[in-house]
């Protein structure tokens, strides 16, 4: 086949080697003459070829002529030979005639670069420049415009003749041509792509102004829950999809990290790595982490050091303080797009807004002077003058919509809570666990005596117990039987499972039935514990109703079926998976919280599950909570202190955030359980902590109000 | 668009050896070689569907469609291959072209194949947005370029053939083709111009915006602290107070110098030129030219009109 090949001429034969007429270590000059002169061929002889000695079949070369003009040429190393289009451009522009000499002197092997200077025909040694090339190039070189490196591979395979079947090769061109096609249609190719989301088109609008309009650096504070997740989920696969994008940071409170993974997992099939699962910040391209974390002594240094293509901070109005570390440490990270989230981007001060603004474009509220001058009001640091221009000019940089403009229908929730009188062995039961644990509390293992039981089990336990006996029994059952429990000193173990196991009725399961059977529709009943999941699936099913059961053990296509069933023949979904699976379960509109969550956020995502956008029919909350229990203060915390029933889903964070606490709401809880010593202080406990909420909530309003005044405000 | 996907996914299972069935309507399988494990995030068996709809209903499937991950990775797999093919035209012979050179044609009874290449580029653009545009430029080395084209070149496979008849050879011709590839770049090149101008032009308007309001921003900032220095002297720990402050316009300085550096990488326009694939087409041909008496002089562009063109001769062209 070698006779069948596409070859350049043996030019060599044809054309004579060039002459060297002097040779330095680093350098030589030589005559331009025939084919060198005419169209920029140098054939190197053995002496030239020292000074490349490159290993590739073909290599580009770099010479930089006295101009600072680059040419480029590839170096032919079999045939050897070079060739350049533009040297005889130069030869032109500089007069030289067929015979004058030209020196070539290596600059820089690594990056084939050399210096090409004419000796005006003397014989002398070129001389070696001592000024600094590197600089030359970048300051008169426009070095916007590169050619991939793997284009010589193709040009090599011609020239080797290796080629490929014709299929292989056209195929490679209808990826192009597909992949070119997708990025010129104009439409989001994200939204191709994200399941379990029902965009609207207030998102979709978002999502095309932030990229073609704002440069990709904007402020998304659209009121709670319009879904400014999904408008920021739909601009990040955006600009991953188009290449635009490869390394991505996520800044989040701790509390809704696991949501903004799930959410982007499911919907936008992204997985992101939670900072804490990595050894180092660089080890994957997508990280979402807290911003207390990221912020911290270990991490400030290197998060900054990193240049990212996309940074989403969420819960913006953290940063509404230029003094503080949040502010300082997120205005210093270096990215190229920046998503500020926040539905209140003004709390106590429109500074804030000012102090937002300046970390997403620096200048464009003009300074803080002038921004004080022309937009605050005196006599109300939260309201503005001259608020039609303030408007106009936030519109290039924040995107605001309210519920009451995207006309989306927000369906009623009715919330339906029955108040359970526990059967007496019940309460006797709560009663001997509640005293039990309370004093196990105060004598934890400790180092030095690690017998007994840990913390965490005691509030399980309790947990367990506002759940259903069912489930309690099942695991101290398991506790006694282990090697650990074996030295239950006082046999208190053992007395709690006696009296579990006895308990044949539970009242709650019994007020369940009575519910599920006065209704004739679709139902999600909620639980926390698979004890208690497999207790309420035997009541239904001996009873003949069809079950759909959903829980963490499953596999992704069992959950995938079980979905389908739900949504097909059968009635009821038990789910101890309250997290937000994304999974569209809208088409059901009644939901039962057998046991509560003491962290309130798991029970916004389990009323999620249903009502949120794309919900079309009121829907129907039922708690079930026995009474003088503390579930029921708990039940009564949420729902009479901040309404969190009603809530509109993401407002719950906003409220708690208002709270300014370290420690969750679920951690208060916990102490406050763990911590009283008796009934009368757990309850005054709650109490205080009940107004710490309604105050919260009242923050809430009054800046909800503020916001109306100052983004739509006459 | 969804059968040509098929088409793509499909042909690329083939290169890499996997087979596939379809295990219900709509649903394929296949099985990953454990070499292809790694690019397949690990899995030994990919289940795939080209439908959204059945994607939506089980979510264990992987959706192969506009947008997907998937499609994009074996794209930029397929990408990293390079390739070039090489098919023999089954048309009667031409006669040779003279070429831009000109010459004497010699007619001759001998057949022989004059090769014509085919070289379809990608262009990128990157600056504060990314575009691509796909190009073709067909050259012949007899003739030099021929054609320059938006989109890649579509080869009718009817006059083409993978086997050359054995009884004609590839003649070997004046231009090599490494001159007709840089030729190619050039030619390329100075179709772009235009456009590379005004993206340019772009990027660097907004940049220059976005300074101008940045570089306002920190002024009034140092303003107030230098302000604040001349009246720290009555303060007792005065010389405390004007290191402190001394510290924060430094930090200023240091802002300024990151956002500056920020913003020009922004805007900074970024063209990348990559040979998607090359096609030798062997065209059956009669005759060759004698080439003309060479010039005493190179044949050479004007350089003001280069030099003007930014950056076209100072480009690295293959790098």
């Amino acid at each position: 086949m070698m006779t069948n090949t596409i070859s350049t001429r043996t030019r060599a034969e044809k054309s004579p080697l060039i002459k060297v007429e002097s040779k330095g270590e680093q350098s030589f000059t030589f005559q331009i003459k025939g084919k060198a002169f005419q169209q920029g061929y140098l054939f190197l002889n053995p002496q030239m070829k020292e000074l490349f000695p490159f290993n590739e079949d073909l290599s580009s070369i770099t010479f930089i002529d006295d101009d600072d003009i680059v040419h480029s040429a590839i170096y032919h190393k079999m045939r050897g030979y070079m060739v350049c289009l533009t040297f005889n451009e130069w030869w032109t522009k500089k007069g030289v005639n067929e015979g004058n000499s030209v020196s070539i002197e290596l600059i820089d092997l690594t990056r084939r670069t050399y210096r090409l200077r004419l000796v005006n025909g003397c014989e002398s040694v070129p001389v070696v420049s001592d000024e600094s090339v590197e600089l030359k190039i970048s300051s008169f070189v426009d070095q916007s415009v590169s050619y991939s490196s793997h284009n010589l591979e193709v040009l090599r395979r011609i020239v080797k003749s290796e080629f490929s079947p014709y299929s292989e090769t056209s195929l490679v061109q209808l990826g192009e041509e597909l992949s070119a096609g997708a990025s010129t249609d104009g439409e989001l190719l994200a939204l191709k792509t994200c399941f379990g989301v029902s965009t609207y088109f207030h998102q979709v609008q978002t999502a095309k102004m932030v990229i073609e309009k704002l440069n990709g650096r904007a402020l998304l504070a659209d009121e709670v829950g319009l879904g400014k997740t999904i408008e920021a989920g739909l601009i990040l696969k955006e600009y991953l999809l188009r290449g635009m994008a490869k390394k991505v940071l996520i800044l989040t409170p701790a509390s809704l990290i696991t949501q903004w993974q799930q959410e982007l997992k499911t919907k936008f099939d992204l997985s992101f790595k939670n900072h804490l699962e990595i050894n180092d910040w660089d080890d994957s391209d997508l990280i979402i982490a807290s911003l207390d974390t990221a912020k911290s002594q270990k991490n400030q240094n290197t998060v900054q050091q990193i240049k990212y293509d996309l940074l989403i901070v969420d819960e913006a109005h953290k940063l509404k303080n230029r003094k503080t570390k949040n502010w300082k440490f997120v205005n210093a990270i270096n990215t190229k797009y920046l998503l500020m989230l926040t539905a209140t981007p003004i709390q106590n001060d429109m500074i804030e807004l000012f102090n937002l603004i300046s970390i997403l474009k620096p200048g464009h509220l003009s300074t803080v002077q002038k921004f004080k001058e022309d937009f605050l009001a005196e006599r109300d640091k939260r309201l503005p003058k001259n608020s039609v221009k303030l408007r106009e000019m936030l519109s290039e940089i924040m995107i605001r919509h309210r519920r009451a403009d995207t006309l989306i229908k927000f369906p009623q929730r009715y919330v339906h809570t029955h108040s359970i009188d526990l059967n007496p062995d019940e309460a006797e039961l709560y009663r001997e666990l509640t005293d039990f644990i309370r004093k196990r509390y105060f004598t934890l293992p400790t180092h030095k005596n690690p017998r007994g039981i840990n913390r965490l089990t005691l509030i399980l336990l309790q947990k367990l117990m506002g759940s259903s006996t069912q489930a309690l029994a099942k695991a101290l059952g398991k506790m006694i039987s282990s090697n650990f429990y074996k030295d239950d000193f006082d046999q208190s173990l053992k007395k709690l499972y006696d009296m579990a196991k006895n308990i044949k009725h539970s009242r709650k399961g019994q007020v369940m039935m009575e519910i599920v059977r006065s209704l004739n529709e679709k139902v999600i009943i909620f639980t926390q514990f698979r004890g208690t999941q497999d207790y309420i699936v035997k009541m239904l099913q001996d009873e003949g109703y069809s079950v759909a059961i959903f829980n963490g053990q499953l596999s992704q296509a069992e959950k995938d079926r079980c979905i389908e069933d739900f949504r097909g023949e059968k009635q009821i979904l038990v789910s101890t998976e309250s997290g937000g699976e994304g999974r569209n379960l809208q088409f059901c509109k009644v939901l039962i919280n057998f046991d509560l969550p003491w962290n309130p956020m798991r029970i916004e995502q389990r009323i999620g599950r249903i009502h949120r956008l794309g919900q079309n029919e009121d829907v129907h909350i039922i708690n079930l909570s026995a009474k003088d229990t503390i579930e029921s203060y708990v039940l009564e915390l949420l729902d009479k202190k901040i309404n969190l029933f009603r809530l509109i889903i993401g407002e719950l964070e906003m409220i708690l955030g208002n709270m300014h606490s370290k420690r969750t709401l679920e951690q208060i809880i916990i102490d406050i359980v763990t911590m009283s010593p008796n009934q009368d202080a757990m309850r005054r406990k709650f109490k205080t902590l009940g107004n710490k909420l309604e105050k919260a909530l009242q923050t809430h309003n009054e800046i909800n109000i503020a916001q109306e005044e100052i983004f739509n405000g006459e | 668009m969804e059968n040509k996907i098929q088409e793509l996914v499909f042909s690329f299972l083939d290169m890499v050896s996997m087979k596939h069935k379809e295990v219900e309507p709509g649903v394929w399988m296949a099985k990953v070689p454990e070499n292809e494990q790694t690019f397949f995030n690990g899995f030994e068996t990919l289940k795939f569907t080209f439908d959204r709809a059945s994607a939506e209903k089980h979510r264990d499937l992987e959706l192969i469609c506009e947008g997907s991950f998937l499609l994009r990775r074996i794209i930029e797999r397929l990408s990293e291959i390079p390739k070039a093919s090489r098919l023999y035209s089954t048309n009667p012979p031409e006669v040779a072209p003279i070429g831009a050179e000109g010459g004497l044609r010699v007619i001759s009874d001998k057949v022989y194949y004059r090769p014509r290449v085919v070289f379809n580029f990608k262009v990128q653009y990157e600056c504060d947005q990314r575009r691509e545009k796909l190009y073709s430029l067909v050259a012949d080395t007899a003739a030099g370029i021929m054609s320059l084209d938006a989109g890649l070149h579509e080869i009718d496979l009817k006059e083409f053939s993978e086997t050359a008849q054995p009884d004609i050879e590839i003649e070997e011709s004046g231009v090599d083709i490494l001159r007709l590839y840089l030729e190619s770049c050039r030619k390329l090149e100075e179709s772009l111009n235009e456009e590379i101008a005004e993206l340019r032009e772009w990027g660097d308007e907004q940049c220059s915006e976005n300074l101008k309001v940045f570089e306002a921003y920190l002024d009034e900032q140092k303003q107030e602290l230098l302000k604040k220095k001349e009246n720290v002297s009555f303060h007792l720990y005065f010389f405390q107070k004007e290191e402190e402050i001394d510290r924060l316009i430094d930090n200023l300085e240091e802002e300024r110098n990151r956002k500056l550096t920020e913003l020009r990488e922004k805007f900074s326009l970024r063209v990348k030129i990559s040979l998607i694939n090359a096609v030798v087409l062997c065209i059956p041909t009669i005759g060759v030219i004698a080439p003309k008496k060479r010039r005493s002089v190179a044949k050479g562009l004007n350089m003001a009109g280069i030099a003007s063109s930014t950056g076209f001769a100072t480009r690295s062209a293959i790098q």
